[in-house]
């Protein structure tokens, strides 16, 4: 089976960048091809983060899917660009993985911004930022893009997710076993005859910070979970 | 050996040549990213060393983006990933220093002979840039020059500035309203902030200083160093202190540069800018980049 790995963005696709290796060598392991990618001006691709829209990713995400994939795993925010995709461009794919997902864009950045004010406090910042840019943990975000993450529309998304036989939340944090609106989710799906599973796994918040402890068992279960 | 399957968006400025795989070192496979100029290029290559706990895209992916400088620049570059980071197998070295000169070594041999090139910039940050400091003075890669991003050092005051500075971050995250929600529902992991806070005061055992030699090794005698560090990092001046008397006892040739405000890993966009201009500046004025093509 193909996978297409889709990481969350700004500093938690490097803190979970070791967890992605152990998808990674845990679908291996079951003899699946599993692909990693970077949008452009993250990770090691190439290209300014500053360029960067919901569009651009989008259409990242649609190079990478020269075949389509059977499986989608997605990390955090990771799993509202994969939805906004499969909405947009109509993509039909079998199984949906969101690990921890994070589907308020505006909950989103207002967790980035809190940890940006923690720091910019502790240690101090640059005299006024550039016009039309933000400093998000270390990288030149465009306001337009902001905007566009504040403003993304699940609701709109979630009838694209519809269009998948099979999605697997897999939730790590109480806040996120206890999402009231994840479950509202997870039971309009249903409604709509999509197979829904949900794994909750009781591990450190990997995207948060490197993990030092060895998540290959977390993603064995992971994988054993979207291969059954 | 299993090379993993990446998918990159290709957008660079100039034609580059990427290669990833692994390489080995001692009974380990660490995975590297070697880019190279189409065409000519110089025959000085730019290595980066990442931080503990880190990996080679660099915090904030400012390995990435020097690489992308650098590449326009002629230089091939190659940033790999410690023993049990990022894509490597093995273990993390934790306070073993020398697991990581070993890795350092490696992959310098690997960068030459893939790329024919003759002297090795090392770029470093945090405890990779101590790592770089080692490998040159002990003479394991013919390195042309340093960049050193924030190299700490193992000193009792500098630990305790930073263990004062760990404590103050601490205090000002509890203010959070959010955190004292956390506190109180006891989802606080007390594990982790008592690891971070004897991390900061294990410092000063983490980084024993090496012997200062009486006078440079030959394989290192053209090295060349740039200090880089952030005025708000606790460490960076018990640090640069430490690195100029090093330097000087060492015959090195070096420059140092102390961004306002900047804290250890230079975390906003604009600082990483001046890091790339000021390596570019360097470069030229040092001429590492005259006389190998």
């Amino acid at each position: 089976m193909r996978v297409l790995y889709c990481p969350s963005l700004f500093e938690e696709r490097k803190s979970a960048y070791r967890f992605s290796y152990s998808m990674d060598r845990a679908f291996c392991e079951k003899g699946h091809e599993c692909q990693r990618m970077d949008y452009r001006g993250t990770g090691e691709a190439a290209g300014s983060f500053a360029e960067v829209s919901l569009e651009t990713i989008y259409e990242d995400i649609a190079r990478s899917v020269q075949k389509e994939p059977e499986i989608f795993v997605c990390v955090r925010f990771g799993a509202a660009l994969v939805s906004g995709f499969v909405s947009t461009r109509n993509v039909r794919t079998g199984t949906l993985v969101m690990i921890e997902p994070v589907l308020d864009g505006k909950a989103f950045l207002n967790h980035m911004f809190r940890k940006q004010r923690l720091k910019d406090a502790i240690s101090g910042s640059p005299p006024a930022n550039d016009e039309g840019f933000t400093n998000i943990e270390g990288y030149k975000t465009n306001n337009a893009f902001l905007e566009q993450v504040r403003n993304f529309d699940f609701s709109k998304a979630t009838e694209g997710l519809a269009r998948i036989e099979r999605i697997c939340f897999v939730l790590i944090s109480k806040q996120a076993q206890e999402d009231e609106k994840l479950c509202c989710l997870q039971e309009s799906l249903r409604d709509r005859s999509v197979m829904v599973d949900c794994l909750n796994l009781d591990i450190p918040p990997f995207w948060e910070r490197i993990p030092i402890a060895n998540h290959t068992q977390a993603a064995r279960s992971i994988v054993d979970l979207c291969c059954d | 050996m299993r090379i993993t399957l990446r998918l990159h968006v290709q957008l660079w400025t100039c034609a580059v040549i990427r290669k990833i795989d692994t390489l080995p070192s001692g009974d380990r496979a660490l995975s590297f990213c070697l880019d190279v100029p189409e065409g000519e290029h110089k025959m000085i290559g730019a290595l980066f060393v990442h931080a503990a706990d880190g990996n080679r895209t660099g915090p904030h992916r400012l390995f990435v983006e020097l690489s992308e400088l650098l590449l326009q620049l002629g230089l091939p570059t190659m940033r790999f990933d410690f023993s049990g980071c990022g894509d490597s197998g093995g273990k993390p070295s934790r306070d073993n220093i020398d697991q990581d000169c070993d890795d350092v070594r490696s992959a310098a041999g690997h960068f030459l002979r893939l790329t024919g090139i003759q002297r090795v910039l090392l770029i470093g940050i945090s405890r990779g840039a101590e790592v770089c400091f080692r490998c040159t003075v002990r003479g394991w890669v013919p390195a042309g020059g340093m960049i050193l991003l924030s190299p700490p050092v193992g000193s009792a005051k500098a630990s305790v500035r930073l263990f004062a500075d760990s404590l103050r971050q601490y205090a000002r995250k509890a203010l959070d309203p959010r955190c004292v929600r956390k506190i109180i529902s006891g989802r606080v992991n007390l594990r982790l902030i008592t690891l971070n806070l004897s991390r900061s005061l294990g410092l000063m055992f983490r980084y024993k200083k090496e012997p200062v030699p009486e006078k440079a090794e030959p394989q290192h005698d053209r090295a060349l160093a740039l200090l880089i560090f952030g005025s708000s990092d606790p460490i960076a001046a018990d640090s640069l202190r430490h690195y100029r008397t090093v330097c000087d006892a060492r015959g090195l040739d070096y420059e140092d540069l102390v961004i306002p405000n900047a804290n250890h890993s230079f975390f906003h966009y604009k600082w990483k800018e001046q890091i790339g201009r000021k390596t570019v500046m360097w470069l030229h004025e040092t001429g590492l980049l005259d006389d190998t093509q």
